[in-house]
């Protein structure tokens, strides 16, 4: 049972914008998988704010593959995003991400787009789209934008989305070949759980060689991250162990996790280097 | 803004047409508006799969939707699963579907609040997939939480439901 | 192996028989108590304390009141209630003091849900806060806070001191000793459905409860002492409800609640907890700290054992304060051991409070128990099964308490899941990870537990003029299948058909008395009583028909629907015939026959001595799991689960149960744990209670052995609650095995066996 709220239902963009900054209070309903508790708890608070639901908006929901780009619409759903077959053979990551995401039910129903919206600290989706070098495609009263996506979140459940601004996509370069790429994820359940901690992993190598590296953290700061320091040593001895090792504690040193109901900071700690380890020796073996 | 939209709908193979409030969950809608109280509430997050519909064949958490945005979609509940099932394989009535015969005989169903929700979480993945493994079963049913049974003889429920639906399409 | 009676083979009995609610089930016309709808019906909802201990300095509901469609406010202050709970010790709307975070201070009712949870919001309370406690051990101390006048040094006033023999001498004279502290988390039910109640009183002044409980009987009683009125005055309906696992075996505030509104109102409410509030106010396993001591001869066998309990009891007393009943009984009487001594101490805190939850007290006990069976095994170079069967309880056997144990094959079910554990299971375990196999056995009631001074139930059975019968049971279906297997008993013992039993059993007006569902009771005493009401209506029925055959009844047999004459099989008359004939005619009767069944059992007496069960479940288990040492994940990969059942009557009950019941125990052993800080609930939900899913379930070998018991109907003990109690013991006896570490707290989470893989390196926050 969720208290009654005030309901709009804007039939573009540009309708939703505008009622966005008119009541910049309110929240925006895509999946609502998270909104939707949320608005629950409204009882034990404040009134619960107008929802403005976007959900049926044309031309958010396709995710489109072209020579240069992948773009994830913002209402594209985990379940498009695991079944899209560019996305299958090209970024296996995505939907091996999104697996761990709810259950297909709600994998039905959640977005792409309300998950960085969210910007939960533990998200999934985050760090393996930081690792992709995404940026995410804003649309607002003045037009659209577009922000790094390591730039978005500003902390938990904040973005730099602004009044009367709604996330449209998300988009990253589209590497031929791609990438390798891992997701290295904690929990405590094989389902329905949330990360304890998560980490993507990613190089591009120039035959033997590394050229570059991405590093992207989930769970073990206010916001998904990335660790420079680590990408830039990755990028420059490649995959040894004691590069592998250095990494890790890069990230290790870069976390700024919490103690909260499903683990101690400690342990977070320890864990992400466990992770990034585990990731990074995974790359270099595969 | 509106204090309530239109909503039409089929639900279990019915045309419906209600005012509803924006606010109004697909759940409560169901259960409070049509009385179909097949469909149980557990949790109210999600969590559990307890509420889960079909909306165009795809398993939904309907406590956590909003009954707009099923408009023009065609939604199952476990009232309307055996006709569904009747409609597809033209068996007649009252036969039940597989997976409800499955729970049926194979004990899946103990208090039996999660079963709605867990059998149409399974008939939802009988029809993306036909022969799924029992790792594929566990997985299709991750969402669905029971305290009763262990999730064995549901398991198994689904895999003999499987197998008799592909029988019958032999 | 073979089942036979006599000479005639079972028709029903150990047949695989579907339960008879599962048709509603399977097709949503199931009619939960959240379902249901008694016309003029209006919701309520119970406000409640925002600080775990305070003084309610006051209750302001003008607002609220003010509110559309609220219809009426209770609070403390103004209704009339009188104390419940096993010790009297709180008011279903606190006055004065709250004492704990689930505390209720007012209700409301109103027009819908929705208004009525407004409605909540508007009510202003100011508390003055006062010094809680919320850790036992702090409790204890003299400058602790003191959460009732009336219990000084926050003791609930139960003893359970038990002795036998001279622990301290044969703790000198043995070979080796261990010991150990063993700290057990709150968890809960969590049930499916949450709890719920609608309250209807009509203008006679009597009312109905349409209620979650469990224990319609006592509930009836002890409803009515609450409302201080007289228990005549209530009937109590049991919908079809979602779980309860001993949810539903005390009076709670929500049934009173709900009465209270509905009087205040003047028209039935309806209260149904969301998730949310079933977390935080419906009872848990009571969380304890359990040291024990046990000793051993050189060659394994047991000398002594000594155990001291702290139990957190929470705020208030439920069952929880009374679950070292059952753990006294493992501690002296789970494998031979002379030498036992047995204390606790129950203390109030200003957390939840404990109530009851399946396995009651024994899963704790367990956990430790074996827990020391291994850890002697280690010292002494034996082998784990070894030492166990050297000690295993056998036939005949009186353990110190006085229980007298009849039937039990506790070496045949360590065979059985050695044997099962041991199977292939094709893969070599992953890099990383080791892998190690655990065992733990349980001994639990299996013929009812004396509990009260009547642990009877009543059975009526009635035989219709269509040949159909009813079997009207004083037990209650909680979802665990009680009403199948009763009505199996009956079919088989009348000779006829299953689907022609049907069960009434959901209505204090109608049904006949009965403890309650709990113990693992309800197929031995149910099914007792439902077997000797069977057999008097099968007496009537076979004197009715010797008039009608004119034959001596000696003569008489039926079977398959019909009497026959023994020696002439094809002078025969159907049931419903003879039911018939009864009716239509002179001086005539109906065929209706009841039994009471109070098993030859002993309340424990004031030294804790008595056998309180006619007989006793006896069960073994082994988990296979893996373990990374990396992460402290552990994976269980195959649990083997073997159970000495008696009979088992309905096999596809037994096993839905036995696996259940690995579920729940390994929620408790890996993932399941109320958190609370400074007494206030940090997970009441399903993302971070963590029951699991089906992805997490491992392999399960069952097997059944029948002992055949001969107190039992046809053979069979009580089972319900077996499989969830070794299983957290047996998994962390695996851990131990696959990494070397001794696990000593529940839940086992990847982080707590991280760090006792490591214990200088992590340390806590």
């Amino acid at each position: 049972m969720r208290p009654r709220f005030a309901y709009h239902r804007p039939a573009s963009v540009e309708e939703a914008c505008r009622i966005l900054a008119a009541e910049p209070s309110a929240a925006i309903l895509a999946g609502g998988t998270d909104l939707m508790v949320h608005l629950r708890q409204a009882w034990r608070g404040k009134r619960p704010p107008a929802v403005v639901n976007v959900k049926r908006l044309p031309g958010l929901a396709a995710i489109e593959v072209t020579e240069a780009r992948v773009r994830l619409g913002a209402l594209a759903t985990l379940t498009a995003l695991i079944e899209h077959p560019v996305i299958r053979s090209e970024y296996p990551v995505l939907p091996f991400t999104a697996r761990y995401m709810g259950s297909p039910a709600i994998r039905n129903l959640a977005t792409v787009g309300g998950n960085l919206c969210n910007a939960s600290p533990a998200a999934d989706l985050p760090p393996v789209l930081l690792a992709l070098d995404a940026e995410v495609e804003i649309a607002g009263p003045s037009g659209t934008r577009r922000v790094p996506l390591a730039r978005f979140f500003q902390g938990p459940g904040q973005t730099r989305l602004g009044p009367g601004e709604l996330l449209t996509g998300v988009e990253f370069p589209r590497r031929q070949p791609p990438w390798p790429i891992r997701y290295e994820r904690l929990d405590v359940r094989r389902a329905m759980d949330i990360a304890i901690v998560g980490a993507a992993l990613s190089i591009h190598r120039d035959g033997a060689r590394v050229r570059e590296a991405r590093v992207a953290l989930g769970a073990v700061g206010p916001t998904p991250l990335r660790v420079p320091d680590a990408e830039a040593l990755l990028a420059s001895h490649g995959l040894t162990d004691a590069a592998i090792t250095r990494a890790a504690e890069l990230g290790m040193a870069a976390a700024r996790p919490i103690s909260d109901v499903r683990a101690s900071a400690e342990y977070r700690r320890e864990m992400i280097g466990t992770l990034i380890r585990r990731g990074l020796e995974a790359l270099r073996d595969g | 803004m509106a204090d309530a939209y239109p909503l039409e709908l089929a639900v279990n193979g019915r045309r419906v047409r209600r005012q509803v409030p924006g606010s109004r969950t697909l759940l409560e809608f169901l259960r409070e508006d049509l009385r179909l109280t097949g469909t149980n509430l557990a949790c109210d997050t999600g969590d559990c799969g307890a509420c889960t519909v079909l909306v165009d064949g795809q398993p939904y958490t309907s406590c956590i939707m909003l009954a707009l945005d099923v408009d023009g979609r065609e939604v199952t509940t476990i009232e309307g699963l055996a006709a569904r099932w009747q409609a597809q394989s033209g068996a007649a009535p009252p036969a039940l579907h597989p997976v409800q015969q499955g729970f049926l005989d194979e004990g899946g169903a103990q208090c039996g609040f999660c079963t709605a929700g867990m059998v149409m979480a399974a008939a939802g993945l009988l029809e993306a997939n036909a022969a799924p493994t029992a790792t594929e079963i566990q997985a299709g049913l991750e969402g669905n939480l029971c305290r009763c049974t262990g999730y064995t003889k549901i398991v198994t429920a689904v895999a003999v439901a499987a197998e008799r639906m592909r029988e019958l399409r032999r | 192996m073979s089942v036979e009676t006599g000479s005639k083979p079972f028709k029903v009995i150990g047949t695989r028989v579907p339960k008879l609610d599962a048709v509603e089930k399977v097709t949503g016309t199931v009619r939960y108590l959240p379902d249901l709808e008694v016309p003029g019906m209006v919701w309520g909802r119970i406000l409640r304390t925002t600080v775990p201990h305070a003084r309610i300095r006051r209750i302001d509901t003008r607002r609220a009141e003010a509110l559309p469609g609220v219809l009426g406010i209770i609070t403390g202050f103004d209704v009339e209630q009188y104390p419940f709970g096993y010790a009297k010790d709180h008011l279903a709307l606190k006055r004065d003091v709250v004492r704990c975070i689930r505390d209720e201070v007012a209700a409301v009712a109103a027009e819908t849900e929705e208004i009525a949870a407004e409605a909540c919001r508007l009510i202003e309370v100011e508390y003055e806060e006062l010094p809680a406690v919320f850790d036992p051990a702090h409790a204890l101390r003299p400058e602790a806070p003191q959460i009732h006048p009336q219990f000084p040094g926050n003791l609930v006033n139960f003893s359970y001191k038990f002795q036998a023999g001279d622990v301290e001498r044969a703790v000198r004279e043995a070979d080796v000793v261990v010991e150990g502290t063993y700290t057990l988390p709150y968890v809960t039910t969590a049930c499916l459905g949450t709890m719920a109640a609608i309250a209807a009183w009509d203008p006679r002044g009597q009312l109905t409860m349409w209620s979650t409980t469990q224990i319609p009987f006592l509930y009836q009683r002890d409803l009515a002492d609450a409302l201080g009125i007289t228990g005549d005055r209530i009937r109590v309906i049991q919908p079809p409800v979602g779980g309860n696992f001993g949810r539903g075996l005390d009076l709670y505030p929500i049934d009173i609640i709900a009465a209270l509104l509905a009087r205040h109102v003047q028209c039935p409410v309806k209260i149904v907890f969301d998730r949310d509030e079933e977390f935080l106010a419906s009872p848990t396993r009571e969380p304890c700290v359990f040291t024990l001591r046990t000793a051993a001869r050189a060659d394994g066998t047991l000398l002594a054992r000594d155990a001291r309990v702290i139990i957190d009891n929470g705020a208030y007393v439920s069952w929880g304060s009374t679950t070292p009943y059952v753990m006294m009984t493992t501690v002296a009487g789970f494998y031979r051991c002379p030498n036992i001594r047995f204390d606790t101490a129950i203390v109030y805190t200003n957390n939840v409070y404990s109530g009851s939850m399946r396995g009651y007290g024994n899963l704790e006990s367990t956990f430790a128990i074996e827990a020391q069976m291994d850890d002697l095994a280690e010292r002494l170079g034996l082998d784990r099964l070894e030492i166990r069967k050297r000690n295993a309880n056998r036939p005949g056997d009186v353990t110190p308490q006085g229980l007298r144990i009849t039937t039990c094959a506790l070496d045949g079910c360590f065979d059985a899941v050695a044997r099962d554990v041991a199977r292939p299971i094709g893969r070599p375990p992953r890099p990383g990870w080791k892998r190690g196999i655990g065992y733990a056995g349980m001994f639990h009631v299996g013929g009812g537990a004396r509990v009260y001074r009547s642990d009877g139930c009543g059975a009526i059975v009635k035989l219709d003029d269509f040949g159909k019968v009813s079997l009207i049971t004083g037990a209650s279906e909680i979802g665990q299948g009680s009403e199948t297997v009763l009505a199996m008993i009956v079919a088989e013992e009348l000779g006829i058909p299953f689907g022609r039993v049907s069960v009434v059993n959901d209505d204090t007006a109608v049904k006949p008395w009965d403890v309650g569902v709990h113990a693992s009771r309800t197929t031995f005493i149910a099914g007792n009583a439902a077997l000797l009401a069977a057999r008097d209506v099968k007496r009537q029925l076979l004197t009715l028909a010797a008039q009608q055959l004119d034959e001596p009844l000696e003569e008489l047999d039926c079977e398959d629907g019909v009497v026959f004459v023994r020696r002439a099989p094809s002078r025969q008359v159907a049931y419903e015939k003879v039911v018939r004939a009864g009716h239509f005619r002179e001086g005539g009767q109906i065929l209706m026959g009841q039994a009471f069944y109070d098993p030859p059992t002993q309340m424990l007496d004031k030294d804790f001595r008595g056998n309180v069960s006619v007989t006793y479940a006896f069960a073994a288990q082994a988990a296979l799991v893996e373990v990374e040492e990396a992460t402290g994940k552990i994976e269980v990969l195959r649990v083997a689960s073997a159970h000495d059942v008696g009979r088992a009557l309905n096999p596809i009950g037994c096993e839905g149960q036995i696996e259940g019941g690995i579920h729940m125990g390994l929620g408790y052993a890996l993932t399941e744990e109320l958190k609370l800080e400074q007494g206030r609930v940090l997970n009441p939900g399903f993302l971070d209670y963590k029951l699991l899913t089906a992805p997490d379930m491992p392999e399960i070998l069952l097997t059944l052995i029948e002992t055949v018991d001969e107190a039992g109907p046809f053979g069979a003990k009580g089972l319900g609650e077996a499989g969830t109690i070794p299983i957290s013991a047996a998994v962390a006896n695996a851990v131990k095995d696959a990494v070397g570490v001794r696990m000593t707290e529940l839940p086992m989470t990847p982080e707590r066996v991280y760090r006792a893989l490591r214990p200088a390196r992590a340390r806590p926050s």
